[in-house]
């Protein structure tokens, strides 16, 4: 393809956002982790629930996961 | 098969030419360490008919260094398309390609520039530090040409206010300041040879990039990482004896002595977190200037680079992605600079460029603007990749500055690939919650402890028990205050649905309280039985505080007054009775 056709690629994330993104994301994901931590801690053999405890480690995850993507690409290690 | 050769040989030397130089006109700047030589042929057709191509000739010496040959017609822009052609009489030979016919009896003038490197020969090799450096050029005086020149002169320029120790002499030549001109000579044969040499001053530094490797790392997040590889070696006259810091410092000469001080390269004008660095670290004698159009980064090694002297930094920066990455649809390209500019002047003997593509790109294309040698493709994995990313390699050998031209990879890439990377990093984080999740259902305890374990369960049913209690009383709670509102507005409708709400809660919950505490009796431990007597008592209480709010109801019916009555008061502090003693119930257990 001809490249005088084609559009010039911008960022997807606007570096700006990103330490905004950074913090909302990772807090989450940080909070969701404590709330793992507290669900272990607390829980005993006769109480333990899996669904909760896998359903809060997924979300924790998933935030942590995008969180720290982000994480990197603001402090400059372009992924 | 040899006669074959040799006829075809005669044939060749007896064969009229098409073509006749009128004039020759060749001017070769020999200021810095690359031999510029820029020859304006004027060429006339002497042939039968009217001739598309014309071939111009390169010596020897030329074509032992030659980096980069570029042709045009004189007056006009464009170049003109070049083809080597079999050597001739030792001789190289190009053809080029005059776009439109030149009828029989015109006249052309095509202009031919070469850029030769590494041919300037340093005499003496070995120089002090306080000395200057002399170089020799050899070369002809005779232009090298296919064709008969009916006339033909040369000027070679030296370096400006240096001194001139030496030229051939051809008659007729002329020495000036910063000049020596050779000719005009009248009907010189073809491949006629004379050769000169010139013997004058050139201080500038000899520096050779012995290899640049550029990398060029292109991330979709938005960003574009070049970062340069730069090994430096001072070809010129070696540097005899030792080097004073001193002598330097107080060198009258400045920066027109032979060493390599300082030079400045000029980035991309969006470039950004520049750094400039070696094996040691970073080396802090750098400066950025922005200019309106580019970077330009003043660069001074750690030490000056004197004749034999070596030196190696990396430099690198960053430039958004609008600024090389076009893209349409799933199809991209980066359109960026093969070899940048390191400082002017500077010879590459080896340039090796490569370009990091994101992971999982598809039918990579290549176009440059001149000839490389493109390497097998690598794989390189670096942070939060599974397989590596294609690793695009290009060389090119003897590199100048002319080489600084744009040349563009196309790819295909998909645009949710992007998000692996972001997946990779939660799927790593959910493994550690699932160690985590699985190691805590492990019992690592060596001798039981029953009175902890029914400590548990107990907690347990307690939990259970204190959810049911809690929603139960959030009921009575509910129908208190729909009573109170009542009060006030007197809507009967919604009171009396109220209180089917509250009855249907009530009797659910109870329900559930009753076959948990029965499913505790017949558990045979005696810790369950306890519980569940004690938590029987709970159904008891509720029943008190059930007549208790069902009176309050009927009293707040009957009561005409808006405010609280004391009967009212007793029964509303009778539930909170009722509750408070659910609670110790609880609590005990």
């Amino acid at each position: 393809m001809d490249i005088s056709k084609m559009d010039r690629y911008a960022a997807p994330v606007p570096f700006s956002s990103l330490p905004l993104l950074t913090v909302v994301l990772g807090g989450v994901g940080i909070l969701l982790l404590a709330a793992f931590t507290m669900i272990q801690v607390t829980s005993t053999k006769y109480s333990r629930d899996i669904v909760k405890e896998l359903f809060v480690a997924f979300s924790s995850s998933i935030f942590l996961g995008f969180g720290s993507v982000f994480l990197l690409l603001w402090v400059g290690i372009y992924v | 098969m040899r006669i074959f050769i040799l006829f075809a040989l005669l044939g060749a030397a007896f064969a009229e030419d098409a073509w006749k130089a009128a004039n020759i006109d060749r001017t070769i700047d020999a200021t810095s360490q690359i031999v510029k030589i820029s020859t304006l042929y004027a060429f006339e057709n002497v042939g039968a008919g009217p001739q598309s191509t014309v071939l111009v000739a390169l010596s020897p010496e030329e074509t032992r260094g030659l980096s980069l040959i570029t042709a045009g017609v004189e007056g006009t822009k464009g170049k003109l398309k070049l083809v080597e052609k079999p050597a001739e009489n030792g001789f190289s030979i190009y053809e080029l390609d005059l776009r439109s016919p030149i009828a029989k009896g015109s006249k052309i003038s095509v202009r031919v520039n070469l850029k030769i490197t590494q041919v300037l020969e340093p005499l003496p090799a070995k120089i002090p530090q306080a000395d200057s450096q002399f170089v020799v050029l050899h070369t002809s005086a005779y232009v090298p040409s296919k064709y008969v020149a009916d006339s033909q002169r040369t000027v070679i320029r030296t370096t400006q206010g240096g001194k001139l120790l030496s030229t051939t002499a051809v008659n007729p030549t002329k020495q000036e300041t910063e000049r020596v001109s050779y000719g005009p000579y009248a009907n010189i044969p073809a491949f006629e040879q004379k050769p000169i040499k010139v013997h004058y001053e050139n201080n500038s530094p000899f520096v050779v990039a012995t290899i640049v490797e550029r990398l060029i790392e292109v991330s979709h997040w938005g960003n574009i990482a070049v970062e340069e590889y730069i090994e430096l070696v001072h070809k010129g006259a070696e540097l005899e004896g030792t080097f004073s810091r001193i002598d330097y410092q107080m060198d009258r000469r400045g920066r027109r002595q032979p060493a390599f001080q300082q030079f400045t390269t000029v980035l991309p004008a969006q470039a950004k977190d520049i750094y400039y660095r070696d094996e040691i670290g970073n080396i802090t004698t750098s400066a950025v200037r922005i200019r309106a159009d580019s970077v330009d980064v003043e660069i001074r090694p750690r030490f000056p680079l004197y004749g034999g002297w070596k030196t190696s930094y990396v430099i690198g920066y960053n430039v958004p992605s609008e600024e090389y990455l076009y893209t349409k649809g799933n199809q991209y390209a980066l359109k960026t600079k093969l070899f940048d500019h390191v400082f002017n002047d500077i010879v590459v003997e080896k340039l090796r460029t490569k370009v990091l593509l994101p992971e999982h790109v598809r039918k990579v294309k290549i176009v440059t603007p001149y000839a490389v040698d493109r390497r097998p493709d690598e794989l390189k994995p670096t942070y939060l990749d599974t397989t590596g990313r294609l690793v695009v390699v290009i060389e090119k050998s003897n590199v100048v500055p002319d080489h600084s031209q744009f040349f563009t990879v196309s790819y295909e890439f998909t645009y949710t690939d992007m998000l692996r990377e972001p997946i990779l990093a939660s799927v790593f984080f959910f493994v550690l919650f699932l160690v985590i999740i699985v190691y805590s259902r492990f019992d690592f305890t060596i001798s039981e402890d029953p009175a902890k374990d029914a400590a548990e369960r107990a907690q347990r049913c307690v939990l259970l028990l204190s959810q049911d209690v809690d929603a139960k009383q959030n009921a009575y709670s509910d129908l208190i205050s729909a009573a109170q509102a009542y009060k006030s507005n007197k809507d009967e409708a919604k009171l009396s649905s109220a209180r089917d709400v509250f009855s249907e809660t009530r009797s659910y919950y109870n329900n559930k309280l009753t076959e948990k505490i029965n499913g505790m009796k017949k558990n045979d431990s005696n810790q369950n039985q306890n519980i569940a007597e004690k938590s029987s008592e709970l159904l008891k209480y509720d029943k008190s505080a059930f007549e208790a709010v069902e009176s309050f109801v009927k009293a707040v019916e009957k009561s005409t007054s808006k405010s609280a009555g004391q009967e009212e008061q007793q029964f509303a502090s009778k539930v909170k009775e009722a509750r408070s003693r659910a609670d110790s119930i609880l609590a005990s257990i």
